[in-house]
């Protein structure tokens, strides 16, 4: 087997990744830098997000607002210290994108243009086009190259972290290509592997995103902090699940039910006018709309298309011109897929799942609870989206904490003790043989196909925009047969190279665990709190009993257990999550409170 | 969904290096409905009848690049295709062309991305800001320029559309120079004497021959082909004029050249299997009858300098039903050549803007065909008032 | 580092001449169409040896007539050297010395038999 030795090790390159890579490499040229991805960087799907990433720029805007709206967003289950840091770095990172070619959209006189977005204040959004992620993975792809320490594995799948003496010390990987095993040694490794919402059945989500950093650092006894946050993004395609970009709604489009009717007004996001309004109405935040899609169901106020209900996103009052100009990416796959012109005719959608707020439990310096391990991006928990994520705090959370993810691993790779362990080849062969099992198993009889669709269907009832007990509990236990039953999956594909057969088997390991993962946690939250919402007696937030982080620990075949930790509160003392008009009453009562 | 299923043949390309000698067809009959992506197809035949085809894929909107492959001839991404165009035939689906099939629906990609990474793909900027100083000015119509050309998802289509790459893969070719165009147009930044050395080699833009494929298959719009061709301007103002070199700039590396492991198939008749290739090959043949021509008047002019019974000689050559006979060919070719030229003329240029708004494609190309109208009528014109 | 290509001086004429073609060819070919019926459109002593020397041997004609077959010979040449290449004929120097050779020697004969017209 070959053996790679190197400094910092990082899982992933997407936006998360290659931010710390190039991080990494800028703080200390002369450290070396495994970059591993399972596919090329750029089909990473940071490629897919289209909004924008936020950054504080107007004048009467300031680092105070995002950081309410952000914490607000998060209904309070952020960790406020990391938030502070968040909001006051966001800028200085959208700049310096800019400062390595990233074609952010502009004003007339030359300076950045920024964008109203949902749940927030102000206009803080930094957007190029509607294909932001896309223009922020490539700026990253094509800067990190001009680094001469970071070295890619382009499609290498990471099956193994390996631990000894207390601390993570590399990994083990599949180079996909040959089927040939390479054992890195890393005195750093950060995970940036994305998120999991393929557990689901209809995301926003490619193929990739399987969750296979969040079980690698699971395995190895990291706690994976607030799994049962789940984002439904309330504007995708029916069917397919693609996303139709916030920024639709920010650029003033609106939603109505069967009856033509802009149902949010009834859902406390209202008045309906005057139109555009920050944090109201189509701009408040998507778990409300996701949740008052759900209700507008219930009711029977959807219509229905041969790919399931929705409702209908109107944009035809911003005009051919306009859309073609902000939103050219979402005009196109609308007539592409849906034969519709957004120009003429509204376009239906529904919620899909979009995004994981849980994750690797991490500091506000991106350090998990194991030494020598990092986790930064959609995979990492570090506290700043809390029980729902704000659209844009993602893709600037990619560079602010890749940014500190590679600096901090950089650090440690020069600090700890340079010799590896003796045990690191026969942990790698001990995950290779595993591996290896899997592959050359005869007579399974459970097909990968089957699982994967059983987890995801039992995950849509379970972890949906509304749970109840009966049914979280339904899903646990669907998942823990579904693990039993993945002792007999079926790998037809018995070659070494390019068997996508052994990796979509692998990666089902990886979801179903996850997705355990995020079922006992919402099972265990009796309260309603952002995006994981009850109808079974929970309908409140509980702040005495459950301010607090939900932990998922591994218990190998076992269902996790669940433990609490205490979220960091500073500035900001829970109150009232609000928006539309009762949003700024709360606000207006909140400074004459101050005055006073 | 009560509608019965239809059901269709997808004949896929199969390779399994440790098992196969060579590709070869494998068909599959699959259920689809209207909403099916040649992607689901494919997804379809993996989970439920052969877990052992093998193919790139992740985002399902044309925008991370991955899932490229020959369907039914034509490079294009199968999340962006759909099954029920190519029902009832059978839907073929083969790996990308041009590069070495590595197993199945996967091509090595090595030689792309190494051609990527050597060109300088990222901003060098021309005015050095700190962080604390912002960001660099740029206006709308600065961003514009380049914007097309920054919106490439890498998806290798134009590499598999591009005929002198696969005859060569010396070349550069069209999406890495499309990529290289969109630095050297970025306003910000100042490496464009650098990349000009990539781009006056032989292998930069020189081994292009506007086939023009590349920009008809690309699934974004970013018309490789028009950052070639611009690139020709540019390389021949730079080798005419000369250029002012930065003297402490470092030579470029050479473009690599990385094969990457897989079966690699043969070029013989690439032009045969296309209708656009056989378009391009009859536009290019018609320099055969533009010679001939020449060769004709020239003979013409050596008559006339030998005397007047000479030149009558050749006179009555062609009036003669050989001579008709190479004028009726000859006029084909003349016209058909006159109009690809300026059907091609819009790729060649750099874009033009009138009063703000870009002059469109076809407004160019009609307006080099009326310009030819006018020369003809001008010689005829002239013709007879030479005459009388 | 990589060496500059010499291809722009090639391709220049090559340009040029496409555009002389594609603006004149259909016109010229057209006008020396003398035994098809659309002739008779045309005067009928256009092409006649009094007309045509008194034409080639005025300055502004002698440059008409020249850039036509120089023009033209280069266009192709450059054209067939490429398309050698699309039919499996790889560049190489000879090659280009039978396609660029014999654009030159026309170059020069044109230039010649006008020299040899007279003034």
């Amino acid at each position: 087997m070959e053996i790679v030795e190197t400094d910092v090790a990082i899982v992933g390159a997407g936006g998360a990744g290659l931010r710390a890579a190039i991080a990494a490499a800028e703080a200390d040229p002369s450290l070396k830098i495994a970059l591993l991805s399972k596919v090329y960087p750029m089909r990473s799907h940071t490629v897919a997000a289209e909004g924008g990433a936020a950054g504080v720029v107007l004048p009467h805007d300031s680092l105070e607002h995002h950081f309410n709206d952000t914490v607000s967003g998060g209904d309070w289950l952020c960790e406020q210290d990391v938030v502070e840091y968040f909001v006051a770095n966001c800028t200085r990172e959208m700049v310096q994108m800019e400062h390595w070619g990233c074609p952010w959209s502009r004003k007339d006189d030359g300076h950045i243009n920024v964008r109203a977005f949902g749940g927030m204040k102000i206009e803080r959004t930094w957007f190029a086009a509607d294909q932001t992620g896309f223009h922020m993975l490539h700026t990253l792809f094509q800067t990190s190259i001009k680094y001469p320490s970071i070295e890619r594995f382009d499609e290498y799948f990471v099956l193994d972290l390996m631990v000894d003496d207390g601390r993570c010390q590399g990994l083990l990987a599949l180079q996909i290509r040959t089927g040939k095993f390479v054992l890195i040694k890393a005195r750093s490794v950060i995970i940036a592997t994305g998120g999991a919402g393929r557990v689901f059945r209809q995301s926003t989500n490619g193929g990739v995103v399987t969750g296979d950093g969040m079980a690698l650092a699971y395995r190895h006894g990291v706690a994976l902090r607030d799994m049962e946050f789940v984002q439904y993004h309330p504007t995708c395609m029916p069917g397919t699940g693609l996303l139709f970009t916030e920024a639709c709604r920010g650029e003033g489009g609106i939603l109505v039910n069967r009856d033509g009717y802009r149902f949010l007004q009834d859902y406390g996001l209202g008045p309906p006018d005057p139109w555009p309004r920050k944090k109201a109405m189509e701009l408040g935040p998507r778990d409300r709309l996701s949740q008052a899609f759900w209700h507008e169901e219930r009711k029977g106020r959807t219509i229905d298309t041969p790919q399931g209900t929705a409702v209908l996103l109107d944009l035809r009052a911003l005009g051919r011109a306009h859309i073609q100009e902000r939103l050219p990416l979402i005009s196109d796959m609308a007539q592409r897929f849906m034969g519709i012109d957004p120009a003429d005719t509204p376009i239906p959608v529904r919620p899909a799942v979009h995004y994981t707020m849980g994750g690797i439990g991490v500091d506000g310096l991106c350090a998990s609870s194991l030494p020598g391990l990092y986790a930064v991006g959609e995979c990492a928990s570090v506290g700043i989206h809390g029980a729902n994520r704000l659209g844009s705090n993602s893709l600037a959370e990619l560079c602010v904490f890749g940014k500190v993810a590679g600096e901090q691993a950089a650090r440690h790779a020069r600090t700890c003790p340079p010799a590896f362990s003796s045990a690191l080849e026969a942990l790698g062969a001990g995950a290779r043989r595993r591996a290896l099992a899997l592959r050359k198993r005869e007579g399974g009889s459970e097909r990968i196909a089957v699982l994967r669709r059983e987890m995801a269907l039992t995950m849509e009832r379970g972890c949906g925009i509304y749970r109840s007990g009966d049914e979280m509990a339904a899903t646990c236990e669907k998942l823990a047969e579904l693990r039993a039953r993945y002792h007999s999956v079926r790998v037809d594909d018995k070659s070494d190279g390019w068997n996508t057969d052994w990796l979509q088997a692998i990666e089902l390991g990886f979801q179903l665990e996850v997705a355990q993962a995020m079922a006992h946690s919402a099972l265990n939250r009796r309260e309603s709190r952002g995006a994981h919402q009850r109808i079974d007696g929970y309908a409140e937030r509980d702040d005495i009993n459950f301010l607090t982080h939900s932990l998922a620990m591994y218990r190998g075949e076992d269902e996790p257990e669940i433990v609490h930790g205490s979220v960091t509160i500073t500035k900001s003392k829970p109150a009232l999550r609000a928006y539309g008009a009762a949003g700024e009453h709360a606000e207006q009562s909140l400074t004459g409170a101050a005055h006073d | 969904m009560t509608e019965p299923l239809k059901l269709i043949q997808v004949e896929v390309l199969r390779y399994r290096p440790e098992q196969d000698e060579k590709p070869y067809p494998a068909t599959y009959t699959i259920p689809f409905n209207d909403d099916m992506s040649v992607l689901e197809a494919l997804q379809y035949i993996k989970e439920e009848l052969d877990s052992t085809l093998s193919y790139r894929w992740s985002c399902r909107m044309a925008i991370c690049g991955s899932c490229g492959m020959m369907i039914d001839g034509v490079p294009a991404l199968a999340c962006h295709s759909f099954v029920r165009d190519y029902y009832p035939r059978t839907l073929r689906v083969e790996a990308l062309d041009h590069f070495p099939v590595e197993r199945d629906l996967v091509v090595a990609a090595d030689d792309f991305i190494g051609k990527l990474e050597s060109i300088k793909p990222y901003l060098v900027a021309r005015e050095v800001r700190r962080l604390d100083q912002g960001e660099h000015l740029q206006t709308p119509v600065e961003r514009e320029h380049y914007a097309q050309f920054s919106a490439c998802i890498n998806c290798m289509l134009c590499y598999a559309a591009c005929p002198q790459y696969g005859m060569n893969h010396e070349f550069i070719g069209p999406g890495v120079m499309a990529l290289l165009h969109r630095y050297n147009e970025d306003s910000r930044d100042g490496a464009r004497e650098q990349r000009m050395e990539l781009v006056n080699a032989e292998e930069g833009v020189w081994n292009c021959t506007a086939v023009g494929y590349c920009s008809q298959v690309c699934p974004k719009g970013v018309d490789p082909a028009n950052a070639v061709n611009i690139n020709k301007i540019n390389s021949a103002r730079d080798f005419f004029l000369g250029s002012a070199r930065a003297p402490d700039a470092l030579p470029m590396p050479e473009v690599p050249v990385v094969n990457g492991p897989g079966y690699v198939r043969p070029m013989a008749g690439w032009w045969r299997k296309n209708p656009s290739f056989i378009r391009y090959m009859l536009r290019e043949s018609t320099a055969l009858l533009v010679a001939i021509y020449a060769l004709v008047l020239l003979a013409g002019l050596a008559s006339l300098a030998s005397g007047e019974s000479a030149y009558n000689g050749w006179l009555s050559w062609l009036a003669s039903p050989a001579g008709s006979a190479l004028h009726v060919v000859a006029l084909a070719a003349m016209l058909y050549h006159s109009w690809s030229w300026f059907e091609i003329m819009p790729k060649t240029m750099p874009p033009l803007i009138v009063r703000g708004k870009r002059v469109a494609a076809g407004v160019i190309t009609w307006s080099g065909v009326g310009a030819a109208v006018a020369s003809t009528l001008a010689l005829f014109l002239i013709v007879w008032s030479l005459a009388s | 580092m990589k060496k500059r290509s010499n291809a722009p001086i090639f391709w220049a004429l090559f340009g040029a001449g496409g555009m002389l073609a594609a603006l004149t060819g259909p016109a010229l070919v057209f006008m020396t169409a003398r035994g098809l019926p659309w002739r008779s459109m045309l005067p009928a002593d256009m092409l006649s040896y009094h007309n045509m020397q008194a034409f080639a041997q005025h300055g502004l004609g002698k440059l008409f007539l020249l850039a036509i077959v120089v023009l033209y010979m280069w266009h192709a040449a450059h054209r067939i050297y490429k398309s050698l290449h699309d039919v499996g004929i790889h560049p190489g120097p000879l090659p280009k010395a039978v396609c660029y050779g014999s654009a030159l020697a026309a170059s020069v004969l044109a230039a010649g038999a006008l020299l040899a017209v007279g003034f």
